[in-house]
């Protein structure tokens, strides 16, 4: 009898020991399945990261050429030919009486983001001309430009400063 | 022994019954990962093709005439807009990149760009023109695919204006058009492309399409009115029905405003989208206008005592332009004045205003 007992408590030991390893495999499969998990999502956080640098990057070239090329402050000779790197003194006039009343339309291509156009010679002054969305992060670019005087008929010296807000 | 038996039978059915939902349960894990990860790739694609053309629209701001091809994989977007929901800070663009949860680009509310409302292809072709009115006012975008065909078809009335707009349209290298004479129409052949726009020149409406085109996916018609006084900057189109082959032009007409105006109307097969960028083009035009006008005003105050004068007509013959409000041959004689206006500052040596 003792001997049957033996054997039948051989044969549960046997089955819970094969139990136990098919849960240990499992165990150690999910582990490393979620250790897996885990470093695929660190690493595409990082890349997320990376990406988000790239766009502000983007952002800040889109906003610049846009600048360049805006007909609302872009210098014109002949009437029909834009001067580049030159804004008109009368135009960013303009915006800087009325810049609020523009803001949420220019908003549609500037998005969070500030420009100033700064006057460095003769005389210096700084206009606001687009701010929207203001965070303490910031990239900044700056673009020299000729501002011309209609009145004077003169072409004075400054930049314009291009901030993209990072959110 | 039987009983032994009974209990290993149980076993084995207990260890496949584990073994099925374990299974089950591992594969449904991998399929939910790859569904997502597919998702996430055509989302991630969605968003390099807005971000592509983004910098699309911002190259064809920089210059005039400016034409690319850009490759853009598997590309398949719907644009529709909604002229009666326009208000003075644009109008809403429905934007669906193969149905993906993409926002849409915020420019494409004040950005003009004419294009069809389906755009099927692996390569988006780009062109921009500038729009004078006198001064310029913006760069207009046109958007189309190396699938899409224009064919401008035109009568013994309207054979120049189609040769001049002909000519205009190929400085576009990379877009296919063809020009025919109305005689040999009927006979025309369909060669495959995914859509294909008749433009008509003169009286040739109320007509059929050529057979081989029974079975084209896209076709529309335009039908664009010859100007007696051969300036073509100025004119009226119409935007035709086309039920399978028949044609019917008692549709939608409206003028336009300079040739890119008109290339507008080519490039949109929906009066809708043509509405939209019209009305954003005319936002634009209205906050030019208004920053000149500025500029006359202070020109008057602090320029030469010869030139307040013309300084203050000028500011008078702006202060008139609304498209809203005044007729078509007023707008067109009123940008004559700005322009005559103009010319005669420089000739009185003043600063010109534009």
């Amino acid at each position: 009898v003792q001997g049957c007992i033996n054997k039948k408590m051989a044969f549960k030991k046997k089955s819970q020991m094969k139990m136990l390893e098919s849960i240990f495999v499992l165990i150690i499969f999910f582990f490393m399945l979620i250790f897996g998990i885990i470093f695929y999502v660190k690493y595409q956080n990082m890349e997320g990261q990376n990406r988000k640098k790239d766009f502000v990057e983007i952002k800040l070239m889109e906003i610049a050429t846009r600048i360049q090329n805006l007909p609302e402050i872009q210098c014109t000779k002949d009437g029909k030919y834009s001067e580049f790197d030159c804004v008109d003194l009368h135009k960013i006039n303009f915006f800087k009486d009325n810049f609020e009343n523009y803001n949420s339309y220019y908003s549609k291509i500037f998005s969070s983001s500030f420009i100033n156009i700064t006057q460095v010679y003769p005389s210096s002054f700084n206009y606001e001309i687009y701010s929207k969305d203001k965070t303490n992060s910031v990239r900044l670019l700056f673009l020299p430009v000729n501002i011309y005087n209609a009145s004077s008929d003169q072409y004075n010296f400054g930049y314009i400063t291009i901030g993209v807000y990072i959110k | 022994m039987r009983k032994k038996n009974k209990k290993a039978v149980v076993e084995i059915q207990f260890s496949w019954i584990f073994i099925l939902i374990a299974g089950s349960v591992i594969l449904l894990f991998f399929v939910s990962i790859a569904g997502k990860y597919k998702s996430a790739q055509d989302n991630l694609l969605a968003a390099e093709t807005l971000v592509r053309l983004s910098s699309i629209a911002t190259a064809g701001q920089m210059s005039s005439n400016s034409n690319s091809v850009t490759e853009l994989p598997r590309t398949e977007i719907d644009i529709l807009c909604y002229p009666d929901l326009c208000n003075e800070n644009g109008c809403p663009t429905d934007f669906n990149f193969k149905k993906s949860n993409v926002e849409k680009p915020a420019w494409m509310e004040i950005d003009s760009f004419f294009s069809s409302s389906l755009i099927k292809d692996d390569d988006l072709i780009m062109w921009s023109l500038e729009w004078f009115m006198p001064y310029k006012i913006t760069n207009v975008l046109y958007l189309s695919s190396t699938n899409q065909k224009y064919i401008l078809v035109y009568d013994s009335s309207g054979e120049e204006f189609a040769n001049f707009t002909y000519d205009k349209l190929k400085d576009n290298k990379y877009t296919k058009i063809e020009k025919i004479s109305y005689s040999g129409f009927s006979n025309y052949q369909h060669s495959g492309e995914y859509s294909a726009r008749f433009i008509f020149f003169g009286n040739v409406n109320d007509q059929s399409l050529p057979d081989s085109f029974k079975k084209a996916t896209r076709k529309s018609v335009l039908k664009v009115s010859v100007p007696t006084d051969e300036d073509y900057s100025y004119g009226e189109v119409t935007f035709c029905k086309v039920d399978e082959l028949t044609i019917d032009c008692s549709g939608y007409s409206v003028n336009y405003f300079g040739f890119p105006m008109l290339v507008g109307a080519i490039f949109s097969d929906n009066e809708d989208n043509y509405k939209c960028n019209v009305h954003k083009m005319f936002i634009k035009y209205e906050i030019i206008s208004k920053i000149y006008e500025n500029k006359a005003e202070d020109l008057s105050i602090t320029g030469k005592n010869d030139c307040l004068l013309i300084y203050d007509n000028l500011k008078n013959e702006i202060g008139l332009l609304n498209y809203q409000n005044i007729g078509f041959n007023d707008l067109k004689e009123n940008i004559n004045e700005i322009s005559s206006l103009n010319s005669q500052l420089q000739i009185s040596d003043c600063a010109r205003l534009y």
